[in-house]
């Protein structure tokens, strides 16, 4: 608990980054430090970003991009959907849990709910512990 | 951290804008813009399957306004020497990007191309057959009857949501108060009851809800609040929270219009557009902004698909018609501050990029490696991600950008 955690997360500029700005002006306060990484379209994020976070030492990476069905490149969330399920696969086989990489879909004008995703993944890297490649750092 | 908004100083590629506008269809969405668009200036071709425009007779007018407007255009449609109707068309292909579209079609079995800064789809959609047996019509056929003097059952029942395809939340019980008026008019002992989803009375549709509840139409509002009788047939009952449980028994039941949405589904693909399973064409925000699809410069007006309100379907077609215009009016369309290209030494023509575009931005060019279209690309970076031969990267938004974000960001925050 005493230590912070870090949490990064992909927003696309359409649904993911519009939320965590709904939530910034609502001053949801998280319990540890988020850093945000905003991207055109989710689509763009690859199983690369999101591994390398975690080498780096990341504690836990979400990807928060538009509705289901209401992208705004058509598909872009499903395409990272896929993403971040290979990342968990690879995060569970190297002994890391997978639960540390998630996706969630927001509108624009859910800050409530991206401040709750944040509070999900501080709840997961508490149950997981730290990220023991960045401690090794 | 939120990245620096780098764009290139000046644009990869410049279209200039033809000032034509070619609209497809022959319903009142597409007379509507051509209208409005030769209006402000601008030559139209328009592309009719038929002979004709279409006649009105599917819209329903539940004031007499939208109907003279709707009718006064249409005459008018004839005489402006801005637009040129092509008739007994078909459209074959549609290539070119925003600003500068090629238009290849068959007009009376002889070949034409056109060129336009935007093109329109504004085909209304054909109806669905549905047949559910006598004692249910359609509220076209409900007009028929009633323009027919034909007689009427003694309990006529409307019933919302249970014909279009095409979620339409606006509209609610309106399209048919207009002929539940006119019933009554005729014969006030009918009884008439209309199960409606939710009632929209927007403007002067006030007026028209309040004469049919004098005139002692009854309305029964909410969800699924009505259910078929187990014990005794033909009889149907009425959840409703204040009278309660309501017994009665429909002689004739009057449905929505049902449209059969696929027959655009082949035009909307060859325009390049994405069409879901019932035939529907995916548009960005309609709210936001009206008509616009996913490719820059093709837009669709949804005309009968969306609602059977004259009205509405005059707003939108005024809508689309100030987008384009706003299109048009611009000299030349800029393109390429943040777009994927391709590194050809890496590229194996593996088609990936060509396949998961949004866009049809991607193809397989002359030497055999894929090319980017750079009017085309929209800077979703899908295909970019996708690569396995990690030959695509993005301007402004490289992988050694975005590694190098994801290292600060994971070591950064610790500090």
């Amino acid at each position: 608990m005493s230590q912070t955690k870090r949490i990064i997360a992909y927003c696309c500029e359409h649904g993911g980054m519009g939320a965590a700005e709904r939530a910034a002006k609502e001053q949801s306060q998280f319990a540890s430090d988020v850093v945000i990484i905003s991207v055109e379209c989710l689509g763009r994020v690859d199983l690369l970003h999101l591994l390398q976070a975690f080498r780096e030492g990341a504690d836990a990476v979400f990807v928060a991009g538009c509705l289901e069905k209401n992208c705004h490149h058509l598909y872009g969330n499903v395409e990272a959907r896929k993403k971040v399920d290979q990342a968990k696969r690879v995060l569970d086989s190297l002994g890391l849990g997978g639960d540390r990489a998630e996706m969630f879909n927001l509108a624009s004008n859910q800050g409530l709910e991206f401040k709750q995703s944040v509070d999900i993944m501080i709840g997961r890297v508490e149950r997981l512990g730290p990220n023991p490649l960045g401690a090794k750092k | 951290m939120s990245p620096v908004p780098l764009r290139s100083p000046e644009s990869l590629v410049k279209t200039e804008v033809v000032k034509r506008a070619v609209v497809l269809g022959d319903g009142l969405g597409a007379s509507i813009i051509s209208l409005e668009l030769a209006d402000q200036g601008f030559d139209v071709d328009r592309l009719m399957p038929g002979n004709e425009p279409m006649d009105l007779a599917l819209y329903a007018f539940p004031s007499e306004l939208s109907r003279n407007v709707a009718l006064v255009k249409m005459k008018s449609l004839s005489s402006t020497p801005r637009i040129r109707l092509h008739r007994d068309c078909t459209v074959s292909s549609v290539a070119g990007s925003a600003g500068d579209f090629e238009v290849s079609f068959t007009e009376a079995k002889s070949k034409g191309i056109i060129k336009g800064g935007a093109v329109v789809l504004a085909q209304d959609p054909g109806l669905a057959a549905v047949d559910l047996g006598p004692t249910v019509v359609s509220n076209s056929e409900m007009r028929r009857m009633i323009e027919g003097d034909e007689t009427i059952p003694r309990v006529v029942v409307f019933i919302e949501g249970s014909g279009m395809t095409t979620a339409c939340p606006a509209q609610g019980s309106t399209a048919f108060i207009e002929n539940a008026l006119e019933i009554k008019r005729k014969r006030t002992d009918i009884q008439i009851y209309v199960l409606t989803k939710d009632i929209h009375a927007p403007g002067a549709f006030e007026r028209t809800y309040q004469a049919a509840q004098a005139s002692g139409i009854v309305f029964f509002r909410g969800d699924f609040s009505y259910r078929s009788s187990q014990d005794e047939p033909n009889c149907m009952i009425i959840r409703d929270p204040v009278a309660g449980e309501v017994k009665i028994r429909p002689e004739l039941i009057v449905r929505d219009e049902a449209f059969d949405l696929g027959s655009n589904s082949n035009l909307a693909r060859k325009l390049g557009l994405s069409v879901d399973r019932e035939g529907r064409i995916l548009s960005i925000n309609t709210r936001l902004h009206p008509g616009e699809t996913i490719r820059e410069g093709v837009f669709v007006c949804h005309g009968l698909g969306a609602s059977i309100l004259a009205s509405d379907n005059i707003s939108e077609a005024c809508a689309i018609a100030s987008s384009i215009s706003e299109l048009l009016s611009k000299d030349f369309l800029e393109h390429g501050a943040e777009v994927a290209f391709v590194d050809k030494e890496k590229c194996s023509a593996c088609l990936a990029c060509v396949r998961i575009c949004p866009y049809d931005a991607p193809f397989i060019g002359e030497k055999g490696k894929a090319e980017i279209r750079i009017a085309s690309c929209q800077g979703c970076g899908i295909c970019v991600s996708l690569c396995p031969s990690k030959a695509i990267d993005q301007s402004n938004w490289t992988d050694a950008k975005m590694s190098a974000e994801s290292e600060i960001a994971s070591k950064g925050a610790s500090g």
